[in-house]
């Protein structure tokens, strides 16, 4: 007999461990049952159900062998089940980016972050479903079908980490990894109603990420509360040798748990952030939040950061030049599908653009226009341009940071919304990303932490965005805002 | 269709010149849904031409600019290693492969069409 529901937080199942009134063998079961129950969801786009099983078992033995209190000290994810965003490698399983073309592909080695989860003594339960290789903000561009809102099915859960989203908030993870180029953890965090952090660029491994934008990629936890946001990043923070963009500095996860003791909260609010077009509920939710803040200490900071307004054009440059050249490797030669198409092919150039047509539409997009603006006569105009403004939207945020501890604004210009709603507009479906590019852009850390939710029930989040590798700063504030609810 | 002469550049032909470039083959259909929605992203990524940024340096990649001076804002020395690791990961690796000739990846014949080489 396996549970209705799972548990609330990690450390609420150690607690359930440690006064034995579980194994780890019935919680991956009863998560493992829920998944079959909810795949109409379209959260996961495989399941690990004879893998998770087998190592819980093996988890259980350690734990009648030696007890939870020792297990924790080196392995304080112990047991805990995840879900693995399925453009992040696992060993000998599928990473499809939710594309046709990697229909098949097997992971010949752990992604970094995933072998460090796996050390810290999780679980894995499967992949979860995506926008084709992470692009897209709503979780509807996947080849596999569209993830579901799981409180109202007809809206989108937000993406591009949509499964990982849906499968923490409908209770099929305890927690997931998420990727994040323009705001894929933090928008579908806050569309579900779930918390999500972007790390610093260069915090987390992306050796074993499929690469999108790379100088904007980071991988990052997704969870139930900022605690257990916290336990994942954690356990996968840390320098890398595999990944030369990995940065060579310690760890913010050794010191002591955090705390809000002696620091009165600077908070920067952007005038920039609550302008035209952000939903008057999600704007009045902010504020009352942001007062309660002000009410128990903190300080609000008028800020203004004009250059954000570019920040949209700055990525849609930039991400879609990075886009096309790491997607150029996807010739039908090495690996993916190679069609029928393919094969009959009468000149290599054919060969290539018939294993290319498993491209979705959105990918077909974005190389597109990334080709283009790094194509001759335009590199200047357009890429070079990007990067300059690019400078002067991080500049900014530099300048702020003299003043304040943390930014806060939205995360998304509203709530969860219709399903194909933004289909045949693909720039308003960008402008949907307003607020959380800026983070990429600079580089900074940024999380998103539920605050409530409007009139129809459908969740609202607040976006913090921290100083760089100040990561602790950042989940403390999140912590703050939690508490008051 | 209206939309091809609006934007001086942004046309049929540049579509098609561009996904050549991009190694995409585009049907009729998709290029007709594409060149608006192109059209209207590359117009507004042209609100960037108002910005003055003479004598900004372009901000190419965080690292450099999140930790200057500091080893990871640097390359790291070219050092040969050892290929032991490589060859034993090589089989996985080609086991991704949609065919494969022994030890190699094979492409259709006709890349190699010209000579008489069997595949």
């Amino acid at each position: 007999m396996s549970e209705a529901t799972g548990p609330s937080s990690i450390s609420d199942f150690h607690e359930s461990l440690r006064s034995r009134s579980t194994t780890v063998e019935q919680v991956v079961s009863s998560y493992l049952e829920r998944m079959a129950l909810s795949r109409s969801l379209c959260a996961y786009l495989s399941e690990f159900a004879g893998q998770s099983l087998e190592r819980a078992r093996e988890l259980d033995e350690c734990l009648s062998r030696e007890g939870l209190d020792r297990l924790l000290e080196r392995s304080p994810l112990f047991g805990v089940p995840v879900a693995i965003k399925d453009n992040i490698h696992v060993r000998g399983e599928r990473t499809t980016c939710a594309s046709r073309f990697l229909e098949n592909y097997r992971a010949p080695f752990d992604a970094t972050c995933v072998a460090r989860l796996r050390d810290s003594g999780a679980v894995f339960l499967g992949k979860t479903n995506l926008d084709e290789f992470a692009m897209g903000g709503s979780g509807e561009n996947s080849a596999f079908g569209p993830t579901a809102h799981p409180l109202q099915k007809e809206r989108v859960p937000g993406g591009s980490s949509s499964g990982s989203a849906v499968a923490v908030a409908a209770d099929l993870a305890l927690a997931a990894l998420g990727s994040d180029t323009g705001g894929s953890i933090r928008l579908p965090a806050s569309f579900c109603g779930i918390a999500g952090l972007k790390p610093t660029y260069g915090r987390v491994s992306r050796f074993g990420l499929v690469a999108f934008g790379s100088s904007l990629d980071q991988v990052g936890p997704m969870a139930r509360n900022v605690s257990d946001l916290a336990g994942i990043y954690r356990a996968i923070e840390g320098h890398d040798p595999r990944d030369a963009t990995s940065a060579r500095i310690a760890p913010s996860g050794s010191g002591p748990s955090l705390s809000s003791e002696g620091r009165p909260l600077r908070i920067g609010v952007p005038a920039e952030f609550f302008v035209e077009g952000l939903d008057p509920e999600v704007k009045s939710t902010i504020d009352r939040v942001l007062e309660r803040l002000r009410a128990s200490g903190a300080t609000l900071v008028p800020l203004s950061l004009p250059n954000l307004v570019h920040s949209i054009p700055v990525y849609y440059v930039i991400a879609t030049a990075e886009a096309s050249s790491n997607l150029s490797r996807y010739d039908g030669v090495r690996f993916g599908v190679r069609s029928e198409a393919a094969m009959q092919a009468e000149s290599l150039e054919a060969f290539y653009e018939e294993a290319r047509a498993l491209f979705g539409r959105e990918v077909k997009r974005r190389i597109l226009l990334g080709s283009f603006v790094l194509s001759a006569g335009y590199h200047d105009a357009y890429y070079r341009k990007a990067c300059q403004v690019r400078r002067l939207i991080a500049e900014e945020f530099t300048r702020a940071f003299e003043q304040v501890d943390v930014i806060a604004g939205p995360v998304a210009p509203g709530t969860a919304f219709r399903r194909g709603a933004l289909e045949r507009s693909p720039l308003q479906m960008y402008l949907n990303d307003l607020y959380t590019i800026p983070a990429n852009l600079a580089g900074l850390p940024a999380l998103s932490v539920p605050i409530g939710a409007d009139s129809t029930g459908l969740p609202i989040g607040l976006q913090l965005i921290g100083r760089p590798f100040d990561e602790n700063g950042l989940l403390q504030a999140g912590l703050d805002v939690e508490a008051l609810r | 269709m209206g939309h091809e002469q609006k934007k001086p550049g942004i046309d049929r032909e540049w579509v098609q010149k561009t996904s050549r470039l991009s190694r995409l083959k585009l049907t009729d259909e998709e290029i007709t849904e594409l060149l608006p929605q192109l059209e209207q992203i590359l117009d507004h990524v042209d609100q960037l031409r108002s910005v003055a940024t003479n004598g900004v340096d372009p901000f190419i990649h965080p690292l450099l600019e999140l930790l200057p001076g500091t080893e990871s804002a640097s390359l790291r020395e070219d050092q040969p290693r050892s290929p032991e690791k490589n060859v034993e990961r090589s089989a996985a690796i080609l086991e991704g492969a949609p065919e494969l000739t022994e030890r190699a990846f094979q492409v259709p014949q006709a890349v190699a069409q010209r000579g008489s080489r069997n595949s």
